[in-house]
């Protein structure tokens, strides 16, 4: 292809959410139609020009460009194996979380806003995952945090407004780290490109501060103990499927912040004769053992989810801070395994609410009688999460526990399988009270779903099972779970072959 | 002609498609899902049947086949150890869908029950003919889920609480496995069965690895002291359930120690390392703490249940002895219990549901209104206590006599112990049954249903048809399995 | 390269002369007058563009001396630094004029008030100019004085009072300045200001009398740029109307300090001189606390006006810092923060006086869901701040990160600390404001047509855009302004 032609597709993948962002706010007078279309569209484009990139870079066409924009670097992009890896996992699940949020923010008076700012959001994620340098990473990096606030507060009670404003000082103190950290790198270095290896040769304190910074940035954003503060709040508070962009893509902005910086101004190597990982390490396990246990207690679902997110992205942390090829590989498979298995549990935990009535854990006795094939997808989900095979994340789970055994930490072998039995604890009484234990016709939720399905015929729609519901929640939520396995039953695991060509750069 | 090889990998696509066919089958029709179910278990039964002749011209069957491919793609591997569990399991699971017909008749669920039903028999049969340890993994965690969605099947308190202290500790055991395989696989870079010891040495590394497998498969085996989710877990199901779990999926955690303590490690080294004294001590516990417990359950189905535990004591008994006639009599044993547990347990089932009762002190005179299901249980009873003609006899004989060539007499005397406690739990059930005043009037007969009668008959027959048969077919195969394992060495 | 030239003069003059014209027009003229001042502000724009090209390509444009006493002479004189000023003040002026028409719409003592604003446009032009401490000081009087009718325009008693505290603070600042004066004119005649300085020689033997003169000068301008403690002036201004908060106390008078802080550190003194006077670190641990004082007093604020108020005095803390840092990067970023602060404050200011102008509210706890009422106002706002904030791709995130530069350069990464906390802080105060204008439930509703006037409306969108190109296009436009200072000065 042409350089400029590329060029050009690729600013599309980020100018398509914002404009289109732009354009729903324009035309929130017109036709529901015409506005769904327009969102679709808006996410699907970016998916489409991803999937074109792959050619050019197999080919090892060089996808990098830096515009004389925002000195003092300029803004860059950059397409490598990871960035691609993490661009069309991030576009991906845009388009299929905006369909399931069509159906979803069905009736939401401020749904345009909404639909608006979530695109917004969107293209800063993709605008992460193209970034070629750590300021343009910075730029979309907060754009995106602002945009979410948006999404957190979007109901507009108090208590959003509390959840929200915690996450907003919360990724606003993170930015101030970032960018500091980024200075002093600049201002050590001389460079802040990204896929360059180690830009850092010489262990300074001023790059320990510049460490510590990141850590702050992207643990924050990944929600890592004990900066994880905003995360049950927020995603409790905001519209489901917010929660669902941040858990599937926002939190993996955090985890591959925290890649580059390992990988690409600091190189694994180095980071290994600093030691300065080390701490990470046992943040990162008690991430994992700490979400695990306080996901038990919650009777709330979406914050069972969120705890459970914490966890997740702990593993993530874990394998990246571990510094040995396998575990990163673990880590980087893990951000797409989490990503399937946690947008499985979130949609269809959304789809339960909607039919049940209810966020209790403890009201949703005999959901699976109701909405079986919601229900049926959220067991596979579980059993994902629990680190089942075949399904994505015993693959992950596999590399990370190799990756600690090369490191000689069998131990964390030991965290990793608490934590799935945790996972199992917290994950599968929602699915077997589902389906067993309670007479079909007999569930507690059962008047509130009456109730319900007395109001959606009065609105004309419906939001029950996939039968009831519309194929906008059906085929997101059956997407997504096919995505928890079929992977793993593949003669090739693509994503993992693509992991792994990406992580050897690192090595 | 299918090619052999690909035999492991056709027969469980089909499983697995039944299963979800007989779902809907028996949703839209239930006679004709249950005959669905009923002609792939015989189909898959019979072809497994058929695959004889070339194992035993050609060795093990290992499938071109490979699938889960991450750092290692899983492939499949069918010998002859494989091969008779597959036998075995295939053929019970044939029995348990004939006899669900009737028992099952007036339940709820059923789409569900005969889905999962062929899902567990595809899962079991995965394990067995699992060519690796991460294939068995695979099929281990996927037995887990569907044999607790028929352990729950009744969806009453007691099974949804025995189903829940179930499949945790199945998930446990899972991670267990895991644990040990994730290890395995950086010490020795290799998962593959059929070497003769991926492990060569005994360091606290591989120590930990064998410490992984023992619990992760003694949890499926019920071995203390990780059996506790056992004698609710059986009681709990329903009785042709019950069945093939005390029958066949108990045995399924044996067969993982068999591969590991024969494949994973090698009797040398575990001699070397005398690793296998633990797993002597668990079966000494076992068997007494099984029989003692036993003798104090009033309800018919729990002393099954801790009777079972028993007997999985005998099998790590042989198992752990170390020598070729002691493992030859671990290995009948599970062919050998699998008879006599899986005859009494569809007994217990038909009695209950014939009777209601399930407290044997209301036993009483039982066998005059249900003489042939009585008749069999006897006979199964008998086995169990290990009187000859009977395959629990030959089995217990080749252990004694496994023991004496490991030198250690003393489990002879445990053998012995033991079949008196079996004596004293099982006959006077039998006794009371027959010779008691039944405890209620009326003289009709409540003998079960010939559907429920015949799979009871079947096992029955089985528990001393090859003991007398001039050629007992599984006893050689187990004398082959032994032969090859210990000799591998 | 001095080149004679009338144009420094001639930006002085154009201002004062349109005062007059604007003063001798009666009262009910008011699109005469609008004419008046809008042509006023263009010519001079005009001016100080034309003075661009010859300073960038480095001469130093100079109007002939007006001598009043021998050594003691009014210059004018164009150097990049006082065109990077100027045309921060020049062209904010048309958008302030523009914005003053929109907002004194009905008020009455337009002409009056016109006549100081233009006049005050003529000392801030002059302060810009100034070829020496003199000059500067002369302007920099001038300046008090016309704007201090401005603060006191709408004639209430705290006007006056604070029109009163106004004037005290500015002249004894003034006062200072001028002792300070005094004391040089021993070593350096007129106290002409040279890049370096012209002190280096008479440092041994003056050290007391040098630190000393330092000390005054410093304190002197920093009364404008309302450093804490010398800051009380600047909250009581805020009851002048709000172009004149936005332009005078956000812009010209504050950076109008800034400024002379920068004159004397680096045109009298020099970084040599000040370190062996080892001054520099103290002033700049006083400046921190300023920074951070000024940022927490904004935090308790509850009238929107005053929180920008001491807002500003954080910001002008970040200039001042720079400075003082004595590292090119640390005096770029200063320069830098001089002209993208001066966008960005007098954004806010716009938006607080159209919230003044259209609800009548100016507490914040008055202000729940404005969003609403104030829709683009509001948005403009919200870009600003987040600009103050330090938000890519908005302009004053490239000043912080040349500050940040400086510190880490000079080993001083405690100010670096300074910096990132106060934009902390900064968050801390801007955004509760935004989020509850947009997201709390209000009184507010939807207006009909226009939100508000448009000649107050269209500048502040115009502002807001500038803000984005300051950062998006700063290569083009703010640094190479500052490189040339620093060029200029190291």
């Amino acid at each position: 292809m042409h350089p400029t032609l590329t060029t050009i597709l690729i600013s599309f993948i980020v100018l398509t959410p914002l404009l289109g962002g732009g354009a729903l706010y324009l035309l929130r007078k017109s036709s529901i139609g015409l506005k769904e279309r327009l969102i679709t569209v808006s996410t699907l484009i970016p998916l489409i020009i991803t999937a074109f990139l792959y050619g050019p870079l197999r080919r090892g066409e060089e996808l990098q460009k830096t515009f004389d924009l925002l000195p003092p670097l300029g803004l860059s992009y950059r397409v490598d194996i990871l960035g691609f890896y993490m661009l069309l996992l991030f576009v991906f699940f845009g388009f299929v979380v905006s369909i399931y949020a069509q159906q979803y923010m069905k009736g939401d008076k401020k749904a345009d806003r909404f639909f608006a700012c979530m695109l917004l959001a969107l293209g800063g994620c993709y605008g992460v995952a193209l970034a070629g340098d750590f300021f343009t990473f910075y730029l979309f990096f907060e754009f995106m945090s602002l945009m979410f606030f948006v999404l957190v507060i979007h109901h507009q009670t108090e208590a959003s407004l509390k959840a929200g404003l915690k996450f907003l000082f919360m990724t606003i103190t993170a930015g101030v780290a970032l960018f500091l950290s980024a200075v002093i790198i600049l201002r050590e270095t001389g460079s802040l490109a990204l896929g360059q290896g180690g830009l850092v040769t010489e262990a300074s304190p001023l790059a320990l501060l510049a460490f510590c910074g990141f850590m702050v940035a992207f643990g924050t954003k990944a929600a890592l103990v004990p900066l994880h503060f905003w995360m049950p709040d927020a995603y409790a508070r905001a519209p489901l499927p917010a929660a669902v962009i941040s858990s599937a893509i926002m939190l993996k902005t955090g985890a591959y912040g925290m890649l580059r910086v390992f990988g690409d101004v600091y190189g694994f190597s180095f980071l290994a004769g600093a030691g300065w990982a080390q701490p990470l390490i046992y943040l990162a396990s008690l991430s994992i053992l700490l979400g695990s246990a306080i996901a038990l207690v919650q009777d709330d679902l979406i914050r069972r989810l969120a705890y459970s997110g914490i966890a997740q992205v702990g593993y993530i942390i874990l394998g990246i801070s571990l510094l040995q090829e396998a575990a990163v590989a673990g880590a980087v498979y893990h951000i797409m395994a989490h990503a399937f298995m946690k947008g499985t549990l979130f949609l269809c935990a959304g789809a339960v609410i909607r039919g049940m009535g209810t966020r209790k854990i403890s009201e949703m006795k005999g959901a699976g009688h109701q909405m079986p094939g919601v229900m049926l997808c959220f067991s596979a989900a579980a059993l994902t999460a629990v680190g089942m095979p075949p399904f994505n994340v015993f693959i992950s789970k596999w590399y990370l526990s190799l990756g600690a055994l090369e490191e000689g930490m069998p131990v964390l072998v030991g965290v990793l399988l608490v934590s799935s039995f945790l996972n199992a604890a917290y994950y599968l009484p929602i699915a077997i009270q589902a389906f067993f234990g309670v007479p079909a016709g007999h569930g507690d939720g059962q008047e509130e779903e009456e109730a319900f399905r007395q109001t959606a015929a009065a609105r004309g729609e419906g939001q029950g099972d996939f039968k009831a519901g519309s194929w906008k929640t059906a085929l997101p939520i059956l997407i997504l779970t096919i995505g928890c396995g079929a992977f793993g039953l593949l003669a090739v695991n693509w994503p993992l072959e693509i992991v792994k060509a990406g992580v050897k750069a690192f090595f | 002609m299918v090619a052999l090889a690909d035999a492991p990998v056709i027969i469980l696509a089909f499983v697995f498609l039944a299963s979800i066919a007989a779902f809907f089958l028996v949703r839209r029709n239930r006679r004709w899902g249950e005959g669905f179910a009923l002609v792939s278990s015989i189909l898959v039964f019979l072809t497994i049947l058929s695959l004889y002749p070339a194992l035993r011209e050609g060795g093990p069957v290992v499938s071109a086949y490979t699938f889960f491919s991450f750092p290692l793609a899983i492939h499949f591997r069918v010998d002859h150890l494989g091969y008779s569990m597959a036998l075995l399991i295939s053929f019970l699971w044939v029995l348990a869908v004939i006899y669900s017909r009737a028992y099952m008749a007036h339940n709820h669920a059923l789409d569900r029950y005969y889905g999962f039903l062929l899902a567990a028999l595809g899962a079991s049969l995965g394990i067995v003919m699992a060519g690796d340890m991460l294939g068995l993994l695979l099929f281990f965690e996927l037995m887990a889920v569907t044999s607790y969605v028929l352990v729950i099947h009744e969806e009453d308190p007691p099974a949804m609480f025995a189903g829940g202290k179930y499949i945790y500790m199945a998930m446990a055991a899972g991670f267990a496995v895991f644990f040990s395989t994730i290890l395995l696989y950086f010490e020795a870079g290799d998962l593959a069965f059929g070497s003769s010891g991926l492990l060569t040495d005994a360091t606290p590394f591989t120590l930990a690895i064998f410490l992984g497998f023992l619990t992760g498969f003694g949890i499926k085996a019920g071995a203390f002291p990780l059996h506790v989710w056992l004698p609710d877990a059986h009681p709990a199901a329903p009785a042709p359930v019950s069945a093939l779990l005390s029958g066949v999926m108990v045995k399924i955690g044996v067969f993982g120690l068999i591969r590991v303590f024969y494949e994973v490690f090698s009797i040398g080294l575990i001699q070397q390392a005398g690793w296998h004294r633990i797993t002597l001590a668990l079966a000494v516990i076992t068997i007494l703490l099984g029989s003692a417990l036993a003798l104090r359950q009033d309800d018919l189905k729990r002393r099954l249940a801790y009777s079972t535990i028993a007997q999985v004591g005998y099998i790590y008994l042989g198992l752990s002895l170390l020598t070729e006639v002691a493992l030859t009599g671990a290995l009948f044993h599970i062919f050998a219990h699998a008879m006599m547990k899986g005859c009494l347990f569809l007994c217990a089932g038909a009695i209950i549901l014939q009777t209601g009762k399930r407290r044997i002190s209301h036993l009483g005179g039982i066998g005059l209104k249900m003489p042939l299901t009585m008749a069999c249980f006897t006979l199964a009873a008998l086995s169990m206590v290990g009187i000859p003609p009977f395959n629990g006899f030959l089995s217990k004989l080749l252990l004694s006599l496994g023991a004496l060539d490991a030198g250690a007499p003393a489990y002879v005397f445990l053998l012995i112990i033991s079949s008196l406690l079996n004596a004293a739990y099982y006959l006077p059930i039998v006794v009371a049954a027959f010779f008691a005043p039944p405890g209620e009037t009326g003289g009709n007969s409540l003998e079960a249903p010939p559907v429920m009668l015949a799979p009871i008959i079947v096992l029955a027959a089985g528990t001393f048809v090859f003991a007398l048969a001039p050629a007992n077919w599984p006893l050689e195969m187990a004398r082959l399995i032994a032969g090859t394992m210990i000799n591998h060495f | 390269m001095a080149v004679n030239t009338y144009l420094p003069a001639l930006a002085v003059l154009i201002p004062l002369a349109g005062a007059l014209l604007i003063l001798v027009l009666p009262e009910d003229k008011y699109r005469e007058r609008a004419v008046a001042a809008l042509l006023t502000v263009s010519l001079n724009l005009i001016v100080v563009l034309s003075l661009l090209p010859p300073v960038m390509q480095g001469q130093l444009p100079q109007s002939p001396p007006l001598r009043l006493l021998p050594n003691l002479e009014l210059t004018l004189r164009a150097d990049p630094l006082s065109m990077a000023f100027a045309l921060v003040a020049g062209s904010l002026w048309i958008f302030a004029i523009i914005y003053s028409l929109g907002y004194m719409k009905g008020e009455g003592g337009q002409g009056r008030y016109f006549f100081y604003y233009i006049l005050s446009m003529s000392a801030t032009m002059g302060v810009a100019f100034s070829g020496n401490l003199f000059s500067l000081y002369v302007f920099f009087e001038y300046l008090t004085l016309c704007t201090y009718p401005l603060v006191i325009h709408s004639g209430s008693t705290e006007a006056f009072k604070s029109g009163t505290r106004y004037i005290i603070y500015c002249l004894s600042g003034g006062g200072l300045i001028l002792a300070a004066f005094f004391a040089l004119q021993s070593l350096v005649p007129g106290a002409a200001f040279e890049p370096g300085g012209s002190l280096a020689p008479f440092l041994e033997g003056n050290r007391t009398m040098l630190a000393g003169a330092f000390l005054l000068l410093v304190a002197g301008f920093a009364v404008k740029a309302a450093v804490i403690p010398l800051h009380a002036w600047l909250p009581g201004a805020m009851v002048a109307p709000a172009p004149v908060s936005a332009l005078l106390h956000a812009v010209a008078v504050v950076k109008s300090g800034a400024f002379g802080v920068i004159r004397v550190l680096y045109f009298i003194y020099n970084p040599a001189v000040i370190e062996s006077l080892g001054l520099q670190d103290i002033l700049a641990v006083l400046v921190s606390l300023s920074i951070l004082l000024g940022s927490i007093l904004a935090l308790r604020q509850s009238v929107l006006k005053l929180r920008l108020a001491y807002s500003t005095i954080g910001q002008l803390g970040y200039i001042i810092l720079g400075a003082l840092l004595l590292t090119p990067a640390g005096l770029t970023g200063g320069i830098l923060h001089l002209i993208n602060h001066a966008f960005l404050k007098i954004t806010l200011f716009f938006c607080a006086g159209q919230i003044l102008k259209e609800t009548g509210k100016s507490r914040l706890e008055e202000l729940y869901g404005v969003g609403r009422r104030l829709p683009l106002t509001m948005a403009c706002f919200s870009l600003a701040g987040l600009g103050l904030i330090g938000i890519l791709p908005l302009n004053a995130f490239i000043s912080k990160y040349y500050l940040i530069q400086g510190s880490l350069g000079g080993g001083k990464t405690v100010f670096a600390f300074v910096i990132l906390a106060s934009a902390l802080l900064n968050a801390a105060y801007y955004l509760p404001v935004m989020v509850n204008a947009y997201f709390r439930q209000g009184t507010f509703t939807r207006p009909g047509g226009w939100e508000t006037s448009p000649a107050m409306l269209i500048p502040t969108i115009i502002l807001t855009a500038c803000c984005f190109a300051l950062g998006l296009f700063a290569h083009e436009l703010s640094i190479p302004l500052a490189e040339k200072v620093i060029a200029h000065v190291f």
